[in-house]
């Protein structure tokens, strides 16, 4: 009980293990902002890549894709574990809009099943998701696309510009059903402004403007087909924004049906090369029937089956059809997050180096409690001889240190963790304070210390000639002062717009710690594992009592008649 | 020879001191330190039988080994050779918990400076006597008998209105007045005082040997440490240390009351 009585006495009157504390609580506040932000980070990636992908994939090794895949296509609809497959195939092309040419990866989906599959709806920039029923229809241009507006900012004096193509870009109304839709990503073509807090500004947009899509048809033994002279003219419907910038910066959606027949790999009869007539010229023999194919196919598992377990039934399957069906491709069942392995494995590589790195930071807090502990045992010396004399045990003495440190541990991490929490859930908006009002900050936080280290400097110059408690006075009206100074500072410079080189001050100095044109994601992720943040406090307590235990045997092992002589 | 001699005058005729039945005694003590490759030798062959209930001075100049041999009779320290028996039983044999015991329940110790925990209040520092005596446990159980006691030990020792004091706002008096207590709390068999009064002034002094002599009275069996003759003369028996020896004994004259 001793022990419990001094540990908690020693808590509240020593400043060294404030110190102490602080270190830990600082350690514990670090490594759960840095895991909460890089574990935030990869979620949000792995939530990206999950709805890019769908759960598993069934990917052909090549560009030429594999044959006869609508029957595995339906084979797979008909397994309890999937819920959606879709064909998609995926090339290169090169985009051509208002004479600017470039490469693009291009996916031909059926958009009605994919959407089922990878979130579609919640990636498109315009409308709210109710496109994919448009899809076949194109885009008319009668609709008002300002009011599918609604995740991007419009100006006010903005216009659609449907109705001001360039003439040899225009869309005739009539155009509008033939012409195949396209959605691309909104990163692809720079025209929209990607604004510092990560929202979008529309310049000048490409939707329903008609562009130009060449891709390179491959034979089935990966060799060139016919070349196209005509590349095929596509209406941009919608733009889309997975998360992913190098997704959002190169990916066209296309029709399936179109890329399939573009790219040759659609059903067709094929005659055999020297199948005709040399005097007419006419085709001779029968033609051969060449079965269509596609790149990979998407697949959404039914709710309540991981994507791990859906893969391991569709195993099975593709191995079974490709001896039934002869596919000569090699095929490969993949989850999303083999999909995506390379980036998210690159991450989470990061996330636990970081990680590792900062633990052995934290190592700081064991040598400081240590340090503090050691110092504490040179100061308690002679109270440790006390203590023995009147009856405490070796053991007890070093139980009281060790208690210690687990006090210290305890309060120094929950501390940490609390602070750490509160910043992570509102860091956002400390950027913003930080991006926008640094100036506003500055002068407030300035204008507090001088008022404060004014009244504290003149009460205590008073009190002293009155001969009174000059520290405590001091400090009371010190603060006061700096509370009133501090209203009256944040109500003059909240409003930095009435002062203009306020407002220009925090525009030059403003300091945004994420920036969303640099990174993947618009937000700083703002999440707290719960049970990350738990395993450090843990870590943090351990810490402690092992800094405090070198000291506290130091203590247990003092002589009481050496330690009441200690000078 | 002429230090015997000056002491032997001071003390009176030496008396056989122990007359009440044994309480403890130091039988043939010697305490070596090892300093330097050097062996200091700090008590020589001391005897010191100390009864029930008895008062018993031990006088000597600085360095003589006085807090020495208090600290033998405390179980703070072991002697190099010799025994320390306490009611017929060698201290020498306890170990860990048993020598804490002894510590705690056995002997009340009162130390020159006070040596009170700073951070507690003069109650605290007296109830963690208490604490110490009984585990984690056992005190909940004791704590209200142990809180009145200390109370009105604080009482008796004339600081009923300072017991939330910390050690810092007390004057020397006061803080060896909280000393007595906290060294009495447990009831110990005897008091071990290593020169209660050596670092208070002579009207300080003079109360906190008056409450000696109330303690006396009242059966406390008491060893007190110290070089001031007068002192001595309030115990039963006095002996005098000269560099580790005993060179003389005697007998207090003024009694108490």
């Amino acid at each position: 009980m001793y022990k419990l009585l001094l540990i908690s006495k020693y808590l509240r009157r020593k400043l060294a293990p404030l110190f102490a504390a602080v270190a830990v609580a600082m350690c514990t506040f670090m490594v759960i902002v840095v895991i909460s932000v890089m574990g935030g980070f990869l979620d949000l990636l792995r939530d990206a890549a999950q709805k890019l992908t769908g759960d598993v994939t069934v990917l052909s090794q090549g560009l030429t894709g594999f044959e006869n895949y609508e029957g595995l296509l339906e084979e797979l609809r008909e397994l309890p574990e999937v819920a959606v497959a879709t064909p998609v195939i995926d090339t290169f092309g090169l985009l051509e809009v208002r004479g600017r040419t470039q490469p693009v990866r291009v996916q031909g989906v059926v958009m009605e099943e994919l959407a089922e599959i990878v979130e579609y709806r919640d990636t498109v920039m315009w409308g709210n998701g109710d496109l994919p029923e448009r899809w076949g229809e194109g885009l008319r241009p009668e609709l008002d696309l300002r009011e599918w507006a609604v995740k991007l900012e419009v100006p006010p004096n903005w216009t659609f510009p449907v109705s001001g193509l360039d003439e040899d870009e225009s869309v005739e109304e009539a155009d509008v059903a033939t012409i195949p839709a396209m959605v691309m990503g909104v990163e692809v073509l720079p025209y929209q402004r990607r604004l510092a807090d990560g929202s979008y500004r529309i310049e000048d947009s490409d939707v329903a403007r008609a562009v130009r899509l060449t891709v390179a048809p491959l034979g089935a033994e990966g060799q060139l087909g016919a070349y196209r002279p005509d590349a095929q003219r596509f209406l941009v419907i919608n733009e889309f924004k997975s998360g992913l910038y190098e997704v959002d910066k190169q990916t066209v959606y296309v029709p399936f049906d179109w890329l399939q027949e573009a790219l040759e790999m659609h059903t067709r009869d094929v005659w055999p090369a020297g199948s005709f007539d040399e005097e007419t010229g006419r085709r001779t023999g029968d033609p051969v029937r060449m079965p269509g194919r596609a790149g990979s196919i998407a697949i959404k598992a039914v709710p309540g089956v991981s994507a791990d377990a859906a893969a391991d039934a569709i195993q099975p399957v593709v191995d079974a059809y490709i001896v039934k069906a002869g596919v000569r491709a090699p095929l490969a069942v993949l989850t999303w997050e083999q999909v995506h392995g390379q980036l998210l494995g690159a991450v989470q590589n990061e996330k636990v180096l970081i990680t590792f790195l900062f633990c052995i930071i934290s190592l700081v807090a064991v040598v400081m409690v240590a340090t503090t502990f050691y110092m504490i045992v040179l100061e308690k010396t002679r109270d440790i001889g006390v203590l023995r004399a009147i009856g405490a045990g070796r053991g007890g003495v070093m139980g009281m240190f060790v208690g210690y440190g687990l006090a210290i541990g305890v309060v120094g991490s929950i501390t940490g963790a609390l602070g750490a929490w509160a910043l992570v859930t509102h860091l956002n908006e400390v950027q913003e304070v930080l991006a926008s009002k640094a100036g506003t900050l500055i002068f407030w936080v300035a204008v507090v210390v001088v008022v404060a280290v004014l009244a504290a400097v003149i009460t205590a110059m008073a009190a002293r000639k009155a001969q009174g408690d000059r520290l405590g006075l001091s400090l009371i009206a010190a603060f006061v002062a700096a509370v009133v100074a501090g209203l009256v500072a944040f109500g003059l410079f909240d409003q930095p717009s009435r002062i203009a080189w306020l407002a220009e001050f925090n525009q030059s100095y403003g300091f945004r710690m994420w920036n969303p044109q640099t990174y993947l994601f618009d937000r700083i992720p703002d999440r707290v594992d719960a049970v990350e943040a738990v395993a450090i406090v843990v870590g943090a307590i351990v810490s402690s009592v092992v800094g405090s235990l070198i000291p506290a045997f130091l203590a247990g092992r003092l002589d009481p008649v050496e330690a009441l002589r200690y000078e | 020879m002429s230090e015997v001699t000056v002491q032997s005058e001071i003390l009176g005729t030496p008396s056989a001191p122990g007359q009440s039945s044994g309480l403890m005694q130091a039988r043939g003590v010697e305490r070596v330190f090892e300093e330097g490759g050097r062996s200091l030798r700090v008590l020589q062959g001391v005897d010191l039988p100390v009864g029930e209930g008895q008062w018993v001075t031990i006088l000597g100049r600085s360095g003589s080994g006085k807090s020495t041999l208090l600290h033998l009779l405390g179980g703070l320290d072991k002697p190099t050779s010799g025994e320390v028996f306490f009611r017929e039983r060698s201290i020498a044999s306890l170990r860990g918990n048993a020598l804490n015991r002894y510590r705690a329940e056995s002997v009340g110790l009162v130390f020159q400076f006070y040596h009170l925990l700073p951070e507690l209040s003069a109650v605290e520092n007296v109830l963690i006597g208490g604490m110490l005596r009984h585990g984690v446990f056992q005190w909940p159980g004791q704590k209200k008998a142990y809180r009145q006691r200390t109370e009105a030990l604080l009482e008796r020792v004339g600081l009923k209105d300072r017991m939330r004091h910390r050690p810092s706002q007390l004057s020397g008096g006061e803080r060896q007045r909280v000393a007595i207590a906290r060294a009495l709390v447990n009831e110990p068999a005897v008091l071990l005082a290593d020169e209660p009064t050596g670092n208070l002034d002579v009207d300080t002094s003079g109360s906190i040997l008056e409450l000696f002599q109330q303690l006396h009275g009242e059966g406390q069996a008491i060893v007190m440490v110290t070089h001031d003759p007068a002192v001595a003369e309030l115990g039963d028996a006095a002996v005098t240390l000269v560099r580790g020896k005993i060179v003389a004994e005697g007998t207090g004259r003024k009694r108490p009351g």
